[in-house]
């Protein structure tokens, strides 16, 4: 029995609770220092073999999902809980029925008290008193026996049970966490232009999931800014459920589509082919001043009469300030494969002198695919309900100051006597607060 | 593009003369006790903090005048200028409440630091760059502005706890620190005020982190992936969490839970440079 007692008390106590932040504060450091999720030969790489096998013993290589690591939230949870638990009962308690009236053992324990004594009728001092306080601490309990009235005044009465929401809020916050862990997926689709998919494929080599609908990419596009930095990149999706188009949607980064519980979110692009349009001069030889119109892709073409070839290399949309220039591959007998750009608008600029060959840029298209990353997680929701809940908390908590004042009136049969007593959970401001009272009063008039 | 070509590049290039001026005065006032120098200190600060305002919204008005209109929150050189903007602004609002302008000396050091590394290192491009995609976001503001007021109450919060150590020290060696620390407020309103920061800060790192998970929920999916940037916020959440618990504790009043307010600083720090400057991530943008 003793012994279980002891361990009620261990979790409910708030030193473990400091030893359990700076616990997780420190651990927590390893996994922004070792990276996570590699592979084995890659930490073998990095690390060597006696730090690997201790990154791989202690689940490093995922820390964050590592036994010790939920072992110890668990455990924080739990002292949260019990600590709240332990410590609700009494406030609430305190809260539902305070100490309203000043008694002789409340003025003899409580810190701040003062006495005043005023020349004038009880009920008249009551009223003045009441009209001075009221509109800064609310409204008043009032007690009225053969000698005494009693006020009592109990402002923020709620603001210590911010603390409790907040810890109610982790707690909302971990089972929504825990929600979206095991019923929740992340996946992803690719697309290319024109096509369509019906099922998601899912990390860690688990069964596609099927969507009971069809995602259908119509196009995909880059926007830009004018000093050639990418503004959006955007696709234009269509949901087709029983055959049916139900739904267009132009997703782009930050503009997610969800549908029926399904997010996708934009997430990567690549280029799948690459066509672009030239004219090519033959420099000299049997040739020389001829030119041709060829569509040039990724893969090496014929450059016309010739035994030389020419791909696409790459293709930028501003480079170095002048503008669209495609990136070549020239592949002349005898020579190493070079590469140079041809730029749209400076179509007299030979950038491969040595060459036999110049290139004028006429036009360029590419075709995308679309990568969207798919999400699933139905307890998103319950996590910005524990998030609200713990801004409300830590408001009531740091905001919501309690404030209680005691008053006792009695007539000694000359003047009113006026006995004040107060409390605050912020002893050090409340003070001054209690001094100031303590003055307005006794410059009062009636 | 240098700097130099914006007006609100001037205007902040003065900025991090006069709060350098400050905290030299702050510091002078210090040493010599002197109130005028005390008063030139709150002045200048109080200079510095307009002519930056200035500055922030002039930059945010020729970002629309570039056509790419965008808050001046979104590099480096920017949010390090906003964290001075609201370190000064909170430092002033503390020094006006407690009217003891000696916290200066301990505060203005990480303002003009700020300024000075975002106005003279040469790895920080001041140009003013459109948005990337992932940027592109109303939650940018929101989860800036709330982390930044955290990030400068703490800076407050740690500036002063420094201050405590200092007196602490004293009072149990017996060392004397000559008529510096005549100045000091009592060691109970340094704590004072050392949890009033705190109280601002703690609120405002938890809604930061709530609008930045809110924000990449929206953008990746995911509201919590455990990146550097992420891991160091909630360690750094764990540390004030801790110092909160610790004024409850017997053993842990005082001393410290100054430490920790200290140590709270140092990861706010890490946070905010660190991973960026040596960890990769979702937020290397930044660098």
């Amino acid at each position: 029995m003793a012994k279980k007692f002891d361990i009620w008390e261990f979790l409910a106590s708030v030193k473990l609770a400091v030893f359990l932040l700076i616990i997780l504060a420190i651990t927590s450091i390893v996994g922004t220092i070792i990276p996570q999720n590699l592979s084995y030969e890659e930490y073998l790489h990095k690390y060597g073999e006696t730090i690997t096998n201790i990154i791989v013993n202690l689940e490093l290589f995922d820390m964050y999902h590592s036994w010790w690591f939920i072992f110890l939230l668990a455990l924080f949870t739990l002292n949260l809980i019990v600590c709240s638990l332990k410590r609700l009962k009494p406030l609430l308690e305190q809260i539902k029925n305070p100490k309203k009236i000043l008694d002789e053992d409340l003025e003899k324990t409580i810190g701040l008290k003062d006495t005043i004594k005023k020349r004038g009728n009880i009920d008249a001092w009551k009223e003045a008193v009441k009209h001075y306080l009221s509109p800064k601490y609310g409204v008043p309990y009032e007690e009225i026996t053969k000698e005494n009235i009693y006020l009592y005044y109990d402002k923020g009465k709620y603001g210590r049970l911010g603390v409790y929401i907040t810890h109610l809020s982790i707690v909302i916050i971990m089972i929504g966490g825990m929600i979206g862990a095991i019923w929740g997926f992340r996946g992803f689709i690719n697309l290319p232009e024109g096509g369509a998919a019906d099922e998601v494929f899912l990390r860690g080599g688990k069964a596609p999931y099927k969507m009971g609908f069809i995602i259908r990419c119509d196009n995909f596009s880059l926007g830009y800014y004018p000093n050639g930095m990418i503004k959006e990149y955007r696709s234009d999706v269509t949901i087709i459920e029983n055959g049916q188009e139900v739904k267009k949607f132009a997703m782009r980064v930050n503009h997610p589509l969800t549908y029926k519980g399904l997010t996708f979110y934009q997430s990567s692009y690549g280029v799948i082919s690459r066509k672009a349009n030239l004219r090519v001069f033959i420099k000299s030889g049997k040739d020389a001043g001829k030119s041709y119109e060829i569509v040039a892709t990724e893969k090496p073409i014929n450059i016309p009469y010739t035994g030389d070839f020419v791909r696409v290399f790459d293709h930028y949309q501003n480079l170095e300030n002048y503008g669209p220039a495609v990136i070549l591959e020239v592949n002349e007998a005898g020579k190493m494969p070079v590469r140079f750009p041809v730029y749209k608008n400076l179509p007299d600029a030979d950038l491969n002198p040595n060459s036999n060959y110049f290139f004028k840029y006429i036009d360029y298209e590419e075709s995308y695919y679309t990568g969207l990353q798919v999400t699933k997680d139905p307890g998103v929701w319950i996590v910005w309900i524990g998030c609200f809940l713990m801004m409300v908390g830590l408001y009531y908590s740091f905001f919501v100051i309690r404030k209680r004042l005691w008053l006792k009136f009695y007539y000694d049969g000359e003047k009113t006597v006026v006995t004040i007593a107060g409390h605050s959970t912020r002893t050090r401001a409340f003070e001054e607060e209690f001094a100031k009272i303590v003055q307005d009063i006794k410059e009062l008039k009636i | 593009m240098e700097s130099s070509i914006y007006i609100s590049g001037k205007l902040l290039s003065i900025t991090t003369f006069i709060y350098f001026f400050a905290m030299f005065a702050y510091i002078i006032y210090a040493v010599s006790r002197n109130n005028i120098m005390g008063a030139i200190g709150t002045i200048l600060t109080a200079m510095g903090f307009l002519v930056e305002t200035g500055g922030l919204v002039l930059r945010w008005i020729e970002s629309y005048q570039m056509g790419i209109g965008r808050p001046p929150l979104t590099n480096l050189y920017e949010s390090l200028v906003f964290f001075a903007w609201c370190t000064a602004g909170i430092y002033l609002a503390f020094e006006f409440y407690y009217k003891n302008r000696f916290m200066g000396a301990f505060v203005l050091p990480f303002v003009s630091i700020a300024m000075a590394y975002a106005s003279f290192s040469p790895n920080i491009s001041q140009e003013i760059q459109p948005l990337v995609p992932a940027l592109q976001s109303n939650w940018l503001i929101y989860h800036v502005i709330t982390c930044f007021l955290a990030y400068a109450a703490f800076a407050v919060a740690c500036g002063v706890s420094i201050m405590y150590l200092i007196k602490n020290r004293k009072e149990e060696k017996k060392i004397s620190f000559g008529p510096i620390l005549s100045l000091f407020p009592s060691m109970a309103v340094l704590d004072d005020i050392n949890y009033k920061a705190i109280a601002i800060g703690f609120p405002m790192l938890t809604l930061g982190i709530i609008t930045g998970a809110a924000w990449a929920n929206y953008a990746w999916g995911s509201y919590w992936s455990w990146d550097p940037k992420e891991t160091w916020s909630l360690i750094t959440w764990f540390v004030y969490a801790a110092f909160l618990h610790a004024r409850f504790t017997r053993g842990w009043k005082g001393k410290k839970a100054a430490w920790l307010s200290v140590i709270g600083f140092i990861s706010v720090i890490i946070t905010y440079l660190g991973v960026n400057l040596l960890l990769s991530g979702l937020h290397s943008y930044a660098s």
